[in-house]
């Protein structure tokens, strides 16, 4: 990604960058100007905590899910059974 | 750097020249730890338990067969998830005729500049739910990213789009998804103090 230039310092210029800086995939120069931005706009921060927050419950709430025991052993069977039918041929 | 002539490349090379048999003690190792990953992400992919399960087996399998053709000490998660994703589209090629949400198009959410704060009540339950209305072009990478906590790139490549695709996908998938969160919460009485910050003019 390039870096880019926050001539006009409106804060919707900046919120559009927020899940790059999230994610952490801004060049470090434009994360530095937005984590500057951050530190002085209350809103700004608002959002942006509440971004982080919603990714958080997201990631937790979907790797509370586990795959059914039976799914591993099925698997194993498959490879086996593979193995046999690759000797057979 | 990878030294291809040091003894444990040499015992790779050796284990991926195999048959099957040989190499699935690699195979074991490396592929198999990511299973719990590989069903998380295609139960909501597809939004069916059973579903999902034949198509991790079938991804697994695809894998195995072609063990053979992963280099070694690459990403062999990044690897999985790609095989997976293919499984994925075969499958909705065959049972459904999709619709895919144009990139250019956006829903009445996505055109609104307010972002409905999260309440603290909220449930997994109610995240699931909202993430599964989310369309899937959109929802297939917010997963990969915020889940699976893939690179911009990897998914790129993962999903065969160019990395400005993926981004813009993520934002709107998002998006979609706070909205949705924010409308689900408030509708099922978790969102008073959403309500409260919409009154208050937030």
């Amino acid at each position: 990604m390039k870096v880019v230039n926050f001539n006009e310092r409106t804060c919707e210029k900046y919120r559009r960058y927020f899940d790059a800086y999230l994610d952490n995939e801004l060049p470090i120069e434009t994360w530095q100007e937005v984590l500057q931005h951050i530190h002085s706009c209350r809103d700004c921060t608002r959002i942006l905590d509440s971004r982080s927050r919603t990714k958080q419950l997201l990631r937790s709430a979907v790797t509370k899910e586990e795959a059914p025991v039976e799914l591993a052993e099925a698997l194993r069977n498959r490879f086996r059974s593979e193995r046999r039918s690759f000797f057979s041929t | 750097m990878f030294n291809r002539n040091s003894p444990d490349a040499l015992i790779r090379a050796a284990d991926v020249n195999l048959p099957p048999t040989g190499r699935s003690g690699a195979f074991e190792s490396e592929a198999m730890p990511h299973l719990n990953d590989l069903f998380r992400t295609a139960v909501h992919l597809v939004r069916d338990r059973s579903a999902a399960q034949d198509l991790v087996q079938e991804a697994y399998l695809q894998a195995w067969k072609a063990f053979y053709r992963f280099e070694p000490g690459t990403n062999c998660r990044a690897w999985m998830f790609k095989i997976l994703i293919n499984e994925v589209r075969h499958h909705r090629r065959r049972w459904f005729n999709t619709r895919t949400v144009p990139e250019g198009e956006h829903s009445f959410e996505e055109t609104l500049a307010f972002e409905p704060p999260i309440p603290d009540g909220i449930q997994d339950e109610d995240i699931l739910a909202a993430l599964d209305e989310v369309p899937r072009d959109f929802r297939e990478v917010v997963l990969l990213a915020d889940v699976q906590e893939f690179s911009y790139r990897e998914i790129a490549e993962m999903l065969g789009i160019p990395v400005g695709t993926v981004m813009s996908r993520l934002s709107r998938g998002r998006k979609q998804l706070r909205m949705r969160l924010g409308h689900y919460v408030s509708a099922n009485g978790v969102g008073t103090r959403l309500q409260e910050f919409v009154y208050e003019g937030g």
